[in-house]
């Protein structure tokens, strides 16, 4: 079977084989082939037309108060992948936490001023500790404005803990109001929306939801007013949770702003998404929220990547805060980046970016 | 009796047929690799060592343990003794699986953490990054990741020294010094690999980048990224074309020109390509069905995850390749060997397809992890090397019961040395 074959036929079929594997992969991906085989990003320039502007206001961005304790709680959980409603979090007895508990949350609220001057506002995500959640929305008069109906929608990003577990704080105001989710909500997250009780977290939502439900599909967008809309990603954010929907909006003159809890599908994915289906993509007012890069003061080269390649897309004013983590800021800031700055108040410990009780106007 | 050579001198026979058999001890694999896997790996299960790195660094050396004790070692020291084919399968692959496992302790807690960790290199070891102010989670996992992926080139280093260098010195000198020598070999190397495809990236892993103790890394220019999945996600190609050429193609061509003076030059570089065309193909059925990766994006559009991709596809290949030549007999071996491989081809290509669409269907629920292609967390060589070297221990430990059986035990009764034939070292 073999005797026939000599070294010279050996090299032969070597070369005729190296050939024909480079011709069959890289060849391929390298000539001409390429642009019949790789598919072209089509652009579908969707108007969700525009608005005067937007004013935004961060609630809380301080999910967790000590990140050491934080990531403790996961590791000994069994690490990232564990379902959130599976992990014993620290509630007692964290010096840096809010009346020792290291639970604090994610809330922000939006207002929109339309073309004609009237205006709307949203609550975005409602955090986590519902005793924090409650002493912020009074401080920053939310309370007063959910029993006054002033909020129009309660939208939420995604069901993860640090931004869906403190409902019962919306609902202590308003239980019947309008909410938004990503029609991918974990089986759990809807039994704490109707009163459900999570011991081991602990985690818990006296108030059962009695308002009107919207699921958004994955993959989709939503207009939702003039010139704002919901965009819906299918993307894993860990702990179990799947799914995430951001805000994006057309300020007239200006060009386009997103405004994100997590944004765990990534902001150069996000920015991408928008250029090639929303128009006026291409350009890129403002950014604002949760970029998900280093939230617990974790790194990873990618995230340089993110850092160098971020300018290439000449974001004109950049709020982050909450999971975008502050070693990510200080890179960015380090770029060029124009990052907004806060106060540091409220529990936010640095101004490098913007924090409790912070008010951004786009 | 001493038996040099035991998988290449045992004659193994099917106890009920082709593909009865190995139908069973797929089964039989699969079934201990779902046991582990719920005990130690499972996020939902009793350990949750899948966290993801810590259980992987354990999965990755246990492989590494299982490819020494057969390929480097020849089951040196105990060649002598009646673990090599004096008990019943189950048992002496047991005794065999346990000592892998305490080589695999050895190398991970005693060797990598405690040593390497705590008096050289603080990132091998979670108790030092912590004393540094590491976060808790974050320690576990970057330590875990250095230690999986000197395991990692490990894995592929110990199949280009044993298939491409003959094992040297361990095939000439067959007693401890020789093999022990292979063994050195095999770490320097890895060491030497890892500290070039790695270490620039664990360097910038922390903050501030280690500058004085690391590299840039310098592939950026080349792979349009900072980080080493792009280096990682090639070795991983190479592993995969280093088992197929050997598993599926037996060997050729290399084997043609098994005594040529360049043959091992021939190997290497020859592997390499294959690994390189696996690489690129794979890279490039991914930009075919997502479009064109983009520098600093997440999930399937990074450019990094696409790298890493290519790779990991490149061991599910790997994956049925092995279960078709171990398991299954690398059939047809009746036709004329361009037809069988032919034929294999297109088994193995059709077979890692249908493997990636389960895997990815199912591994949510099956083996408690993401959904998803790319996510962060998502390794699915953690589950997929777990059964790789459970296939392998198998093979060489278990002597692929119960679905075969030894034939040619007596003649190890009176003989004093068993060495194998010449030519290739078996790897089934």
């Amino acid at each position: 079977m073999t005797s026939n074959i000599t070294r010279g036929n050996f090299l032969k079929g070597m070369a005729v084989g190296t050939v024909a594997g480079f011709f069959a992969s890289q060849g391929i991906s390298s000539t001409i082939f390429r642009s019949y085989l790789v598919p072209e990003k089509k652009r579908k320039s969707i108007d969700i037309g525009e608005l005067k502007g937007i004013t935004i206001k961060t609630i809380s961005e301080t999910s967790w108060f000590d990140n050491y304790v934080q990531q403790n709680d996961f590791k000994k959980a069994g690490g990232s992948l564990v379902s959130q409603y599976d992990v014993a979090f620290s509630t007692k007895g964290v010096a840096a936490g809010y009346q020792g508990n290291n639970a604090g949350g994610y809330s922000s609220l939006i207002e929109f001023e339309f073309m004609d001057g009237s205006k709307k506002k949203l609550l975005l995500d409602t955090g986590w500790n519902v005793d924090w959640m409650t002493r912020r929305y009074q401080e920053e008069g939310i309370d007063k404005m959910l029993r006054n109906n002033e909020i129009d929608v309660l939208f939420i990003s995604h069901d993860h803990y640090d931004h869906y577990w403190g409902i019962e704080a919306a609902f202590k105001f308003k239980p019947d109001i309008t909410m938004m989710i990503p029609n991918s909500f974990m089986e759990n997250s809807y039994k704490l929306l109707s009163g459900g009780n999570f011991p081991k977290p602990p985690i818990k939502n006296a108030i059962p939801f009695k308002g009107k439900l919207i699921k958004h599909d994955l993959k989709k967008i939503y207009p939702l007013y003039p010139g704002v809309a919901a965009v819906t990603f299918a993307c894993p954010c860990g702990r179990g949770v799947w799914g995430e929907q951001v805000l994006v909006c057309n300020v007239a003159g200006k060009g386009v702003a997103t405004i994100t809890g997590c944004c765990h599908m990534g902001l150069i994915t996000l920015l991408e998404y928008i250029k090639n289906n929303i128009k006026g993509g291409d350009k890129v007012y403002g950014v604002y929220g949760g970029l998900h890069i280093s939230p617990y003061d974790d790194w990873n080269p990618q995230n340089d990547d993110l850092v160098r390649t971020i300018r290439n897309y000449k974001v004109e004013r950049l709020a982050c805060n909450h999971c975008t983590g502050y070693i990510t800021v200080e890179k960015m800031i380090a770029t060029g980046v124009p990052v907004v700055k806060g106060t540091a108040r409220n529990k936010t410990k640095r101004d490098i970016y913007l924090g409790n009780g912070d008010t951004m106007v786009l | 009796m001493k038996i040099l050579d035991w998988v290449s001198v045992r004659k193994l026979e099917s106890r009920w047929g082709l593909f009865p058999s190995g139908i069973l001890n797929v089964a039989v694999m699969l079934t201990v690799f779902m046991i582990l896997w719920r005990v130690f790996m499972d996020p939902r299960g009793m350990m949750r060592m899948y966290t993801p790195m810590y259980g992987y660094a354990y999965v990755q050396w246990f492989l590494v343990a299982v490819l020494i004790a057969w390929l480097v070692m020849r089951l040196w020291p105990l060649q002598n003794s009646s673990l090599v084919s004096g008990l019943h399968p189950a048992l002496k692959g047991a005794i065999w699986f346990c000592l892998c496992a305490l080589f695999m302790l050895f190398m991970v807690n005693v060797v990598l953490k405690m040593m390497i960790g705590g008096m050289s290199i603080p990132y091998f070891s979670e108790d030092t990054l912590l004393s540094l102010k590491q976060n808790a989670f974050n320690a576990r996992e970057y330590s875990h990741q250095a230690i999986t992926m000197v395991g990692g080139m490990t894995a592929l280093i110990i199949p280009i020294w044993v298939l491409h260098l003959k094992n040297w010195p361990a095939r000439e000198i067959q007693r401890g010094s020789g093999y022990l020598t292979s063994l050195m070999l095999i770490f320097f190397l890895a060491t030497v690999g890892f500290l070039l495809l790695y270490h620039p990236h664990l360097g910038i892993l922390f903050y501030p980048w280690q500058v004085y103790a690391a590299s840039m890394p310098w592939w950026e220019g080349l792979a349009n990224t900072l980080s080493s999945n792009f280096c990682l996600g090639l070795m991983m190609s190479w592993t995969a074309a280093l088992w197929i050429i050997q598993v599926t193609y037996e060997g050729y061509p290399f084997k043609l020109i098994d005594n040529h003076p360049l043959r091992p030059l021939a190997g290497i570089l020859g592997t390499l390509l294959f690994g390189l065309i696996l690489f690129s193909g794979f890279h490039f059925l991914q930009e075919m069905a997502w479009g064109a990766p983009v520098r600093g994006a997440k999930l399937v559009a990074a450019v990094d995850w696409r790298y890493l991709h290519s790779g990991e596809t490149s061991l599910f290949m790997l994956l049925i390749s092995l279960i078709w030549g171990f398991y299954f007999k690398n059939w047809p071996r009746q036709y004329s060997v361009e037809v069988n491989f032919l034929i294999r081809t297109v088994i193995v290509g059709v077979g890692t397809f249908l493997f990636y669409i389960f895997y990815y269907k199912f591994n949510a629920g099956i083996l408690g992890q993401q959904p998803g292609y790319s996510n962060p967390l998502q390794f699915p060589l953690a589950a997929t090397s777990l059964i790789v070297a459970l296939l392998l221990a198998h093979s060489w430990f278990f002597d692929m019961w119960p679905g075969e059986k030894v034939t040619n035990l007596q003649e190890f009764v009176a003989e004093p040395e068993v060495t194998s034939p010449a030519g290739e070292p078996a790897t089934r």
